[in-house]
C-alpha cells in the first residue's frame, strides 16, 4: 500500500512538471529574440525551419536548465532525437512530448 | 575554471601545474584516482555516461568553465601491418572518440559562459606522414578534422576551437622511441629542437589569451613543419 501511494504521489508530481506544447513555444520564443510565427507543428530543424542550429542548441540548453529543477537531465542526443521521420526536434509538440516522456520515466 | 583532461600525467599534468601556478582554477579529468587532488575526477573519456556524470556535476558547481583542454590520449608505434585489432581500436576510441565525446559533452558549458576556449591536441606526425605511426596518426587527423568543423560550429557562441600539435616530447607517450628515431622525427621540423613540455604550456596559455579570440579552426604544430 505504502508503494503504491509513493507512485501514485510520483505520478502527480511528473504530471505537475511536464511541459506543455504552448508553454516550451514561449521558451523557444524567449530564446530566440525574432518575433517568430511558431504553432505547435512548426518545423524545427531542416529546410523548412524557422530556427537555425544555433537557435536549437539553445533551446536544448533552457530545456536542460529547466530538466535540473525538475528532477532529471533532459538528454537531447538520443538515437531518435536524429531520426528524420521521428526526430524529437520535429516540431515544439514532439519537442515537449519527448520532454515528457523523460520526465515520466524519471518519477516512475 | 578550466578543464583539462589526462591531467594527471605526460604534457596533461604539465599543462595543470602551469595553469595553477599561473593562478587558473583547474579541474583534471583522468582514468586514474588522484586521491590528493581535490579537483580531480576519475572517469574514462571513451565513457560517454561517466563523462556526462562529470558534466551534470559541473554544471550544478558555482565556477563557471571557461576552457578545456583535452590532452588525455594513449599512443602505439608500429606498422599498420603488424597493429592488432584491439590496439587500433583503444588507439581509436582514446585519441578520436574520447576527443569528440568531450568537446560533445563540455561545450555546453562553454556555451551558457557564453564563450571560451577548446584546445584539442594533435601530433606532428599528422603533417609529417611518419612511418609506422599509421593508426595513431588516423586517429589524430580524425581530431584535426573534428576541430575544424567543430570550430564552425562553435563560432556564433563566441567559442574557439583549435588543436596543437606537437613534435616528441619527453613523456611516457614516448616510450618505445628509441633516441635516433625522435631525433630523425625532430630534424623534420622547421625548428630542429627537441622540445620542452614548456613549449606545450605556452601555446596553451596563448591560445587561452584574450587576444586569441580570433583565432580557431586551426591546427598548431609546435616547432613548424
Amino acid at each position: 500500500m505504502p508503494d503504491q501511494f509513493s507512485d501514485t504521489i510520483k505520478s502527480l508530481i511528473a504530471q505537475i512538471r511536464m511541459i506543455t506544447t504552448q508553454e516550451l513555444i514561449q521558451i523557444i520564443k524567449d530564446m530566440i529574440e525574432d518575433d517568430i510565427d511558431l504553432v505547435p507543428d512548426s518545423s524545427l530543424v531542416g529546410g523548412g525551419s524557422i530556427i537555425d542550429s544555433m537557435g536549437l542548441v539553445q533551446i536544448c540548453l533552457a530545456l536542460e536548465e529547466r530538466s535540473q529543477s525538475d528532477g532529471f537531465s533532459f538528454d537531447w542526443t538520443s538515437e531518435k532525437a536524429m531520426s528524420s521521420l521521428n526526430s524529437i526536434f520535429k516540431s515544439p509538440e514532439t519537442l515537449a512530448q519527448e520532454y515528457n516522456r523523460q520526465l515520466s520515466a524519471i518519477h516512475k | 575554471m578550466i578543464i583539462v583532461t589526462g591531467g594527471s600525467s605526460g604534457l596533461g599534468k604539465a599543462i595543470t601545474e602551469d595553469l595553477r601556478q599561473k593562478g587558473e582554477n583547474v579541474v583534471t579529468i583522468s582514468r586514474s584516482n588522484y586521491s590528493e587532488d581535490k579537483k580531480h575526477f576519475s572517469c574514462d573519456i571513451t565513457n560517454y555516461q561517466s563523462l556526462k556524470e562529470v558534466y551534470l556535476h559541473l554544471i550544478n558547481s558555482e565556477h563557471k568553465i571557461c576552457a578545456l583542454v583535452n590532452c588525455a590520449g594513449t599512443a602505439s608505434m608500429n606498422l599498420a601491418l603488424t597493429t592488432p585489432p584491439l590496439t587500433t581500436e583503444r588507439v581509436i576510441r582514446t585519441n578520436l572518440i574520447g576527443t569528440i565525446y568531450t568537446n560533445q559533452i563540455f561545450a555546453p558549458l562553454l556555451i551558457k559562459n557564453k564563450g571560451g576556449r577548446i584546445i584539442n591536441f594533435s601530433t606532428i606526425a599528422v603533417h609529417l606522414g611518419l612511418k609506422g605511426e599509421s593508426v595513431y596518426v588516423a586517429s589524430k587527423a580524425g581530431v584535426e578534422g573534428f576541430s575544424r568543423v567543430f570550430a564552425k560550429e562553435l563560432a556564433p557562441f563566441n567559442i574557439t576551437v583549435n588543436c596543437i600539435a606537437p613534435g616528441p616530447i619527453k613523456t611516457n607517450l614516448l616510450k618505445g622511441i628509441s633516441d635516433d628515431q625522435i631525433k630523425k622525427i625532430v630534424s623534420n621540423q622547421t625548428i630542429s629542437n627537441i622540445m620542452q613540455p614548456s613549449a606545450i604550456t605556452e601555446m596553451v596559455s596563448l591560445l587561452l589569451r584574450e587576444e586569441s579570440r580570433n583565432i580557431t579552426g586551426e591546427v598548431i604544430n609546435v616547432g613548424g613543419v
